[in-house]
């Protein structure tokens, strides 16, 4: 089964499958992809232009008339042109100058084009059936140059599996060599793609055979709002090269997953690993879509129905929320701090994976809502119908979540001595996905997503929701707090409890999702919600109660605070973990601002390790295009002074050294050498973490710096010289 | 009501709203609240913020109201072409706010942007005309394109007095503060009468983004 498909120069795909421990490559000059194209409305003088239009043009082969759905919802298939291309590879060129010529002929949109945009190498094997699941396990080599040596060229800091590959460039040049006879390896996985540029620089070709290519340039890139950085891409004769710095899925599992993905999307290994989750998805649908003989559109033409602000507004509401006003203790202190507090002897109940398993136990896909063959207003609030074919959604997610939950049940199974890692990191690359399902749904460019089915799945979600919360509080159970998929109950008080496992099963049966049992909190502790953010950011903690705890090894559960955040330093996540210590000891601010006080004085001596206060940051603009002066800018700065470029997307690491200054001098980048940092900068993370524990107790970070000050007056010593 | 309001007449008003968001609610607001009919609103970018419209507008004429949202320039230009099954000539208006701003993106390759784009405004002027209804349209980029293929434009500006809208069809100076009209203005409570003070709202908030 081929692992890798290398696309020659002419264009002929080149299959390179395992062969007992070895390989065999065989190259498939007879495969053509293709196009299709389908006319608006059905008219086939359109066709019959295009037919004309693209005859002397050498790249399109073959021109056949023939049937398709061109929509999920197609109750009838459309005449479609069906264009064969000479090279994989050309197929966009040739959509685009399509679209060019019916620009110079047409209205615009008079054609629609279908399967333009697949990768080349996952279009072979859909077209050819050709599955590209390995037949063995496949071996893999690990390259890594630290990003300063990277920028530098500097190929003796090479590591190849974690040793060195040489002092000097003919040494690393003959034990890269070495490390390929001798391993043979599948797969390249390297910390960054341009060591392949590098190497062949210094004459070493990491493929099976002589060259390697780039595929695409870096760039920057705008997505769900967010800045992205994609770095250059490269492709080597026979082998699999995987770059870790971008490959979202081997970041969030490991080679299982991925390899997960290559045998239910049918996608070869290299392009799984760069896809970004909504590639999964799409690559996931396109497969099914042709199980279904639907083609997948190059541009998404659908359209939203036309809505009363009624249904606008309700569809508009996003996921539950419950706060209650009343929190517990002193919350409420400021008059924004609706539903924190800190509440005692909690239990937490969640709806596994409640987006997903809505879409298959509801049926809701793009094609079953708002059908025309079904009255009814199954959808509440939104008084959308729901078809009830079998919808096209819930049979792409449900193996997935089949998958899902066999796997957690062999973990939750397995004995100790027995690894789960891979069932853990196919757990994860598939929650992952699970999660995205619902956000791509109403994604612009989901090809097959549709804003009406985002809507439908919140709207089902807010009612099971209110649902489970009804049911729990007519058994005695208080609802504390709840939020998209999960719930806080505590005992009502002068009630009598149906115990809250036999609420949860009853749930259960009633919505037809699980309402699984968490587990039950000592104490749990909601903080404020943040002022300036529209979303409801839910920063919460709470120590689970003994042998409740879903890990064993998690005495605290943390959602949202610092100590949970990439961006904070690890001497600031430590401490307020410590923090959080001195919090479960007696649930009282000023205990827990005394071990404040003994962390900032230890800032104040200087004895952090450097190590200990790198703060990650992703950037999101280049060095010029900060306005003001900022931590981030002054590290890109540097970092450029340094022929270390980060592109927006990216992150950068540094430590702050002094935060008066502006520019390159605020900060040093983590691996440069040195000692000094500034204290009052990190003293001000310290009482922003020290602030989110209290949160919930009432005490921001005013009243915690009034007790600095008044302690200091009663002992100096413990303070320093600090402000 | 009055004919000294900026009521919109068939044909395309280009509403040139420069820094004032609020004015094209107001506009809408005033004039549905005289008409009958349903409302057609053609949303980009978030403009179709339920709470804003439902400020102006009274909950029967709230409730004339139908919005499709496009999200790229694509979806825009089919929903300009499906208005013509849409409209008919009882339609109170049609509103498109944003009109090129989802062809100005760079998801949409600028020939076929530039294509859709003309047919789109091409389209409202067609619809306009024939169905004689009125179509209102704001525009963040390619305002004078938009000008030109409009009948008529009505400027609003933000002054020290309050919100400023001036127009071929009506008196210069109506104004509206941010948190209500402007009562030391003194033909304005004759002008409107003072039901409408209560219909005056706070200062609009811009839409949430988009999905
Ligand atoms: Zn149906």
């Amino acid at each position: 089964m081929a692992f890798k498909i290398d696309v020659r120069e002419d264009g002929v795909p080149v299959r390179w499958a395992t062969d007992g421990e070895g390989v065999a490559a065989t190259a498939d000059p007879e495969y053509e992809p293709a196009l299709y194209a389908a006319a608006r409305n059905d008219r086939t003088r359109y066709l019959d232009w295009l037919a004309d239009a693209v005859a002397p043009d050498p790249k399109v082969t073959a021109v056949e008339r023939e049937r398709r759905f061109t929509a999920l919802g197609a109750t009838e298939r459309s005449p479609v042109l069906r264009l064969s291309i000479d090279r994989l590879g050309e197929v966009r060129q040739v959509g685009r100058e399509i679209r060019q010529r019916e620009h110079e002929a047409h209205a615009p949109g008079v054609l629609s084009l279908y399967d333009v945009d697949l990768d080349p190498q996952f279009r072979y094997c859909l077209d050819t059936g050709r599955d590209p699941t390995p037949g063995r396990d496949l071996r893999t080599l690990s390259l890594s140059l630290p990003p300063a040596a990277l920028a530098a060229d500097d190929l003796t800091a090479l590591t190849v599996d974690g040793d060195s590959a040489g002092d000097d460039a003919a040494a690393v040049r003959r034990g890269v060599e070495r490390a390929l006879e001798s391993c043979d390896p599948d797969v390249l996985v390297l910390s960054s793609g341009d060591i392949v540029a590098l190497l062949a620089d210094a004459g070493v070709d990491l493929g099976r055979r002589p060259g390697h290519r780039k595929l695409a340039g870096e760039s920057t890139y705008a997505s769900y709002g967010r800045v992205g950085h994609s770095p250059a891409r490269y492709d080597v004769p026979g082998r699999v090269v995987v770059d870790r710095s971008n490959s979202f899925l081997l970041g969030h599992s490991s080679m299982a997953g991925l390899r997960y993905f290559v045998e239910r999307a049918g996608k070869p290994l290299q392009e799984v690993a760069r896809d970004s989750i909504g590639g999964v998805l799409t690559a996931l649908e396109v497969r099914h879509a042709r199980e279904r003989d639907v083609l997948a559109p190059w541009q998404k033409r659908q359209t939203e129905r036309w809505k009363s602000l009624d249904t606008l507004h309700a569809a508009d509401r996003g996921g539950f929320t419950f706060q209650p006003d009343t929190g517990g203790s002193a919350g409420g202190a400021n008059g924004d701090a609706g539903g924190s507090g800190v509440h005692e002897a909690v239990h937490e109940l969640d709806f596994a994976s409640l987006y997903p398993n809505i879409i298959r136990e509801y049926n809701v896909s793009p094609e079953t809502i708002c059908c025309d063959c079904h009255d009814g207003a199954a959808v509440p609030e939104l008084g959308y119908s729901v078809c009830e074919r079998d919808g096209f959604l819930g049979d792409v997610l449900g193996p997935l979540l089949d998958d899902r939950a066999g796997w957690k049940a062999r973990i939750a199974a397995a004995d100790e001595r027995a690894s789960t890692d891979d069932l853990e990191a196919k757990a994860d690359a598939v929650k992952w996905v699970l999660v995205s399902c619902f956000g791509y749904q109403g994604y612009r460019h989901a090809k097959f997503g549709r804003i009406e089915t985002h809507e439908a799945i919140n709207a089902f979600a807010r009612e099971i929701m209110l649902t489970a919360k009804e049911r729990l509080e007519a058994a005695g159970w208080h609802v504390v707090h709840g939020i998209v998929d999960s719930l806080w109950v505590t005992a009502a008080p002068d009630r009598e409890q149906t115990p809250v496992r036999e609420v949860a099963a009853a749930v259960t049966d009633e919505v037809g999702i699980e309402l699984e049992y968490e587990g039950r909190f000592d104490w749990i502790a909601f903080c404020p919600r943040k002022r300036a953010s529209g979303a409801a950011l839910m920063r919460y903690f709470g120590r689970w109660a003994d042998g409740t705890a879903a890990s064993a090894s998690e005495r605290y559960k943390l959602r949202g605070i610092e100590a949970r955040q990439r961006s904070t330093s690890p001497f600031v996540a430590a401490a307020q973990r410590d923090l959080l210590d001195a919090f479960d000891r007696g649930r009282a601010p000023e205990p827990v601002c005394d071990r404040l006080a003994r962390h900032l004085a230890t800032l104040r001596r200087g004895d952090v390790p450097r190590d200990d206060l790198v703060v990650t940051q992703r950037v999101s603009k280049r060095a010029g295009e900060y306005r003001r002066a900022s931590r981030a800018k002054a590290a890109l700065e540097r970092a450029a002074e340094r022929g270390f470029e980060r592109n927006p997307g990216q992150s950068i690491e540094y430590v702050v050294v002094d935060d008066d200054r502006s520019g390159a001098e605020r900060v040093r980048l983590a691996f440069e050498d040195g000692t000094a940092y500034d204290a009052d900068c990190y003293a001000d993370r310290l009482v922003r973490a020290c602030a989110s524990v209290l949160g919930p107790l009432g005490w921001d970070e005013r009243r915690i710096r009034q007790y600095l000050d008044g302690t200091r007056d009663a002992s100096l010593s413990s303070f320093g010289d600090g402000r | 009501m009055n004919s000294q309001l900026p009521t919109l007449e068939p044909g395309v008003t280009f509403l040139d709203d420069g820094d004032t968001p609020a004015a094209l609610y107001r506009l809408v607001g005033r004039h549905l609240a005289d008409a009958n009919g349903s409302t057609y609103w053609l949303d980009a970018r978030n403009a179709a913020s339920p709470d804003a419209i439902r400020r102006h507008a009274d909950g029967r004429v709230a409730r004339s109201v139908r919005v499709a949202r496009a999200f790229t320039g694509y979806q825009h230009y089919e929903l300009v072409r499906s208005l013509p099954a849409e409209v008919t000539p009882r339609t109170a208006l049609v509103v498109v706010p944003n009109v090129a701003s989802l062809y100005a993106e760079d998801d949409v390759p600028a020939f076929e942007a530039e294509a859709m784009f003309d047919a789109t405004l091409e389209l409202l002027a067609a619809l306009a005309d024939a169905l004689a209804v009125p179509v209102l349209v704001t525009a963040r980029e390619r305002r004078d394109r938009v000008r030109d293929a409009a009948d008529r434009t009505v400027t609003a500006q933000r002054t020290q007095a309050g919100l400023r809208v001036d127009g071929p069809s009506f008196r210069t100076d109506v104004y509206w503060h941010d948190w209500g009209f402007q009562t030391t203005i003194p033909y304005w409570v004759d002008l409107l009468g003072a039901a409408d003070a209560d219909a005056e709202p706070a200062p609009v908030e811009p839409a949430a983004p988009e999905v």
